[in-house]
């Protein structure tokens, strides 16, 4: 049996061989791709769209009342956009654009600040017992200034601790660390602030957890001009 | 031949006048209903852009993906290609979005406690996350189980032409194949198949808040109006 099989592998990978069932392999193959890659774009392809139908209420219309409807449909496309564009708050307004790191702070059409900024690394943290874990996010969406303060003490959360492979210690004073949130911080909920910030080579990038950080000059512009309730939208 | 001449003039001044003023009431009929689409657009994006909360404007017909707050955009994206693949309920809808599903779960880099800030700010440094890292396939979920499927081709600037080819063919296959494993369960009531550029798609993921209101304006593309954006520009990131 086994000499068999032995000459028979032998002769499947005779030359001869070879030269027999590569040719038809590969058109085969070519035939196969030929055949295939249409049949997935046409299973794939976007339905064919319809055309859209002419308005009725205009179709009887002469040209003179056409023209009529028209310009009062302008007129009233006009008065809509306007009603939208007024919406937007006319006071200062904070934008923070987390894929590029920038902040923006705008009143109306001006820009008073544009500045790099550090947003959320978004790194994971789970502390040595693995039961608590932290994301190092900045939050997406529409806040509100919250708080304002000048001198600004931060209080290291626990996670803080466990970062740098240090004890948490039970009594709040050991938790204060002055002079590492820069001159300001703005509060816009859950903990999360607009701060200065020490690591200024940092800035531009995603490095921080979950507050963004602002050079000392920008910030302070921002900070005088913002006030409580000024809208914040990170995106 | 006088009578002829004459008879050929008089049927065409009858028929609604010269060559010309035809044109013009098509091009009036076609502005008409492009200012209708407008309106419409307009009438349906108020009441979201009274809200402070960012919402999205889902543009069909003229192709188009709009994350917007109080009316103006924060982030513009341009639609390759867009189907409805079940439902349709009239020109504009809105959707609320409750959740962000990725097709493949993207795993977060993480931190061993210890570590220190300094080593993690250089770990973040080195790039290790961003939206590069956001999956590009991915549904937004939303109230009474409707759909908006967000998928992905290779950026026009991605590869070179072939690999392009090879692998937008893969991943529509791959997409039919999903589909088509689908169709005995039961359809979402709604649902919209958008498909970006990959950048853009993972850009956008990167950018929704948790909840999310979504404006779809439907309609072919023949129905693309140019609806008047707000004149006040932010200073934005368009596309990436």
């Amino acid at each position: 049996m086994s000499s068999i099989r032995f000459r028979s592998r032998r002769r499947l990978f005779d030359p001869d061989n070879l030269r027999a069932w590569v040719l038809p392999g590969l058109l085969g193959a070519t035939a196969l791709i030929v055949i295939l890659v249409p049949l997935v774009f046409f299973m794939a392809r976007s339905p064919e769209e319809p055309l859209p139908e002419s308005a009725p209420e205009v179709a009887a219309l002469d040209l003179k009342d056409l023209r009529k409807q028209v310009d009062l449909l302008e007129g009233k496309v006009q008065k809509l956009a306007e009603r939208r564009n007024r919406v937007f708050p006319p006071g200062p307004a904070i934008l923070v654009d987390t894929a590029a790191n920038q902040i923006y702070m705008i009143q109306g059409s001006k820009v008073l600040v544009q500045d790099k900024c550090s947003t959320g690394s978004g790194l994971e943290l789970t502390d040595t017992s693995g039961n608590r874990s932290w994301t190092f996010e900045t939050p997406r969406g529409y806040f509100r200034v919250l708080g304002k303060v000048s001198d600004p003490v931060w209080i290291r959360p626990d996670w803080a601790f466990i970062e740098e492979g240090e004890a948490i210690p039970k009594d709040r004073a050991s938790s204060e660390v002055p002079d590492v949130l820069g001159d300001y911080a703005l509060a816009f909920g859950d903990g999360y602030f607009i701060h200065g910030t020490l690591y200024t080579r940092m800035l531009g990038s995603s490095v921080t957890h979950g507050c963004i950080r602002v050079d000392d000059e920008s910030l302070k512009r921002i900070y005088q001009t913002a006030q409580h309730g000024t809208p914040i939208w990170i995106y | 031949m006088s009578l002829v001449l004459t008879a050929l003039l008089v049927s065409a001044c009858g028929s609604g006048g010269s060559p010309g003023a035809g044109d013009e009431t098509q091009q009036l009929r076609k502005k008409y209903v492009e200012l209708r689409r407008a309106e419409e657009a307009l009438t349906a994006e108020y009441p979201l852009a009274k809200e402070s909360a960012p919402y999205l404007v889902v543009d069909i017909p003229n192709r188009s993906l709009e994350l917007k707050a109080r009316g103006r955009s924060l982030r513009r994206f341009g639609i390759l290609e867009a189907r409805i693949l079940s439902g349709g309920d009239g020109p504009t809808s809105v959707w609320s979005m409750t959740d962000r599903r990725p097709l493949a779960e993207v795993e977060r880099p993480k931190i061993a406690p210890g570590a220190g800030e300094q080593a993690v700010a250089e770990a973040a440094k080195n790039a290790v996350w961003g939206p590069f890292r956001m999956p590009a396939d991915f549904d937004l979920v939303c109230e009474g189980g409707d759909v908006l499927q967000i998928r992905a081709l290779p950026a026009e600037t991605s590869h070179s032409a072939i690999i392009r080819w090879i692998t937008s063919a893969q991943r529509r296959s791959a997409d039919w194949f999903r589909r088509w494993r689908a169709s005995g369960k039961e359809k979402p009531r709604y649902s919209i198949q958008l498909w970006l550029p990959e950048n853009d798609s993972q850009l956008l993921f990167w950018s929704l808040p948790k909840k999310l209101s979504i404006l779809i304006l439907r309609g072919s593309r023949a129905e693309s109006a140019s609806i008047p954006a707000d004149p006040h520009v932010l200073p934005q990131v368009i596309g990436r």
